[in-house]
């Protein structure tokens, strides 16, 4: 698969504040990038910088092979974090709006059918649900059939089934061959949707890849979650030397996930109450930054 | 970027949809000059005013006379030609004797400044006044009123409706989401200007109509060259709203600095009152103001009848004023907040 986009040695500065310290990535074309890191950490100034809506300081950003020029900018969609829309507008009428704003526009009904958009179509704007506004803030965003994608947190305070909603939407637009960045803290969400990963903290990227090739070269261990009450200070110490007591559960880290699952059936103890996962993201931006994720 | 009159033509559209499904605006809009008229043309106008102006010419040590503000012309011709269009109430002649008193005919305004030149000036002189009338056309305070509230209208309009919008929309971020769309900053001015050009226009053919049955005008010139200033006017007042909306992003600071324009305009461009007998200096500045010169001028056609050759420098004014000022907004213009 050929790389459709990449950016090298982007740096975005205010004043002596680096917002984007030198990140470089690329992506395969109908690929979902996801750009994961916590609030603050430069993922939508990133995105900013690559639809050109601020300048960057120093880098290079290539798309199909060029560099991005403003004539290149009608192959991108986004949709922003932090926006608004004309003000005492009708859903249709946005879309009716945006839509003349393209040459190339893609078939209005074909948009409202994509994004699900008919229950609510004649409504203003202003009156709808988060997860509508979202839905409608992406047809903005596709309304002139773009090559890449870019969604700036889109499921942030959106409620679990809108979020899933969402989800299903821009799997379907990957399914179109569309090129997608996605910024988000959700680690669900990344590991859902992103075909690669790139973790941003402070401006820098401190890790890029395959989600789950990223959590098998950093982990190879798995965490057993013991009830408190269940095992003994004593047991749980033979089971592993990586033990964290949380309030409820001891945390062991094993590596032979079958010899310690022998050792706690040889205990003759009640496991009806343990858990059994694999690390996740969560747990890599941690074991990367030293701390959570939403902090 | 190529300019799309297609794009200018969409933005017209949702920003005239914007300010008709705000009923308040809308509102206010057409219901704020319709007030100004109602106060200042019928309220005022029983008072008369207790300042009546008389003019004259030559070397003369005017007198100290309650109620009479005496103002200097070079030449009688200069002073008859403002009584005749009553900016003044009388001229007086005094190198010869003896003096004679212009009044203009039919003016109730004028007569009683000459009741009160009577009773003080005639003890003092050995003969009486010799009395001569000009012929004018009656106009009332709301005659001379009604351009001037109704271009304050448009100066709000075009401030408020264009300037303070763009700073709205850009601390929303409106003009984030535009940026990301083919639309060019030029194509977005130009569609601000245009869509509240098509508001003044409506807005004020409205106001004229219903102030016109309450009390007719008889338009003594063109209505095409009033349209013409009209236009002209609207769009170098909305230029202003485009030079501080350039980069703005607080609506407050926005707010104030459009006051801190708008009242010093209002009260050097003849809206309230005639600038006849102020300083020099004050009609000085009122020449370079777009809010003067369009006022002027449309009093002059409606009024006077002048034609648009004898009023073409205050067109030009008005034109390249509009000109460089939305060529400034222009270049200074920025989408985003940073």
């Amino acid at each position: 698969m050929s790389i459709v986009f990449e950016v090298k040695n982007l740096k975005k500065k205010y004043g002596d504040f680096l917002a984007v310290n030198d990140i470089s990535f690329s992506i395969e074309k109908g690929k979902c990038f996801g750009l994961l890191g916590p609030n603050g950490a430069g993922k939508s100034t990133t995105i900013e910088c690559i639809e050109q809506i601020i300048d960057y300081s120093e880098g290079e950003i290539f798309f199909e092979g060029s560099l991005v020029q403003e004539k290149t900018l009608a192959n991108f969609g986004i949709q922003f974090q932090q926006t608004s829309l004309p003000a005492k507008l009708k859903v249709k009428e946005v879309l009716e709006f945006f839509s003349s704003l393209y040459q190339d526009a893609r078939d209005m009904s074909e948009l409202i059918e994509l994004c699900h958009l008919t229950p609510f179509l004649n409504q203003f704007h202003d009156k709808i649900s988060g997860g509508q506004r979202q839905r409608l803030l992406l047809a903005v965003a596709l309304c002139h059939k773009p090559k890449l994608l870019m969604l700036d947190e889109p499921t942030t305070g959106l409620d679990p089934q809108a979020r899933r909603n969402l989800w299903e939407l821009v799997k379907r637009i990957k399914q179109e061959g569309t090129t997608v960045i996605l910024t988000t803290h959700y680690m669900d969400e990344a590991f859902e949707l992103c075909d690669e990963i790139g973790i941003m903290d402070h401006g820098k990227m401190i890790a890029t890849g395959n989600p789950k090739f990223l959590l098998k070269e950093t982990f190879e261990t798995t965490v057993l979650e013991i009830p408190l009450e269940v095992i003994s200070e004593e047991q749980v110490n033979s089971l592993s030397s990586d033990i964290h007591i949380g309030d409820r559960f001891y945390e062991v880290t094993v590596k032979d996930l079958n010899g310690a699952l022998a050792k706690l059936a040889v205990l003759n103890l009640d496991l009806s109450g343990i858990n059994i996962r694999q690390k996740n993201l969560e747990d890599l931006f941690i074991h990367l930054t030293g701390k959570d994720l939403r902090s | 970027m190529n300019f799309s009159f297609k794009r200018v033509l969409a933005v017209i559209k949702i920003r005239n949809r914007e300010f008709y499904r705000d009923l308040g605006a809308l509102g206010w809009v057409i219901l704020f000059p319709l007030i100004m008229v109602l106060t200042f043309g019928y309220i005022f106008d029983v008072d008369q005013g207790e300042q009546y102006k008389v003019g004259y010419w030559g070397n003369y040590t005017t007198p100290e006379i309650p109620h009479i503000q005496w103002v200097k012309y070079s030449s009688q011709e200069e002073a008859l030609e403002k009584l005749k269009y009553q900016k003044i109430d009388l001229a007086i002649t005094v190198g010869q004797k003896p003096a004679v008193l212009w009044s203009a005919a039919k003016s109730p305004k004028s007569k009683l400044a000459k009741e009160i030149m009577h009773l003080h000036l005639l003890p003092k002189h050995t003969s009486p006044f010799y009395e001569e009338q000009i012929e004018g056309r009656v106009l009332t305070y709301l005659d001379w009123v009604f351009p001037g509230i109704v271009n304050l209208n448009i100066m709000f309009m075009g401030l408020w409706g264009v300037g303070w919008v763009i700073v709205r929309q850009r601390k929303l971020g409106v003009l984030k989401r535009f940026k990301a769309s083919p639309l060019t900053s030029f194509e977005y001015l130009l569609a601000q200007m245009l869509s509240r050009l098509i508001v003044m226009i409506a807005s004020s053919v409205l106001v004229y109509g219903v102030a016109n049955i309450m009390h007719p005008f008889n338009i003594e010139g063109s209505y095409l060259d009033l349209m013409i200033f009209f236009i002209a006017g609207s769009m170098a007042l909305s230029s202003v709203g485009f030079v501080f909306a350039a980069r703005m992003t607080s609506e407050e600071l926005c707010n104030g600095i459009l006051n801190f324009i708008t009242y010093p305009l209002m009260f050097i461009s003849e809206i309230w009152f005639s600038l006849e007998g102020s300083p020099e200096w004050v009609k000085l500045i009122a020449n370079y103001s777009p809010l003067w010169q369009m006022t002027d001028s449309m009093r002059k056609i409606m009024y006077e009848g002048a034609s648009l050759a004898s009023l073409a420098g205050s067109l030009i004014y008005l034109i390249v004023f509009g000109f460089v000022f939305t060529l400034i907004g222009s270049l200074l213009f920025k989408w985003n907040k940073e």
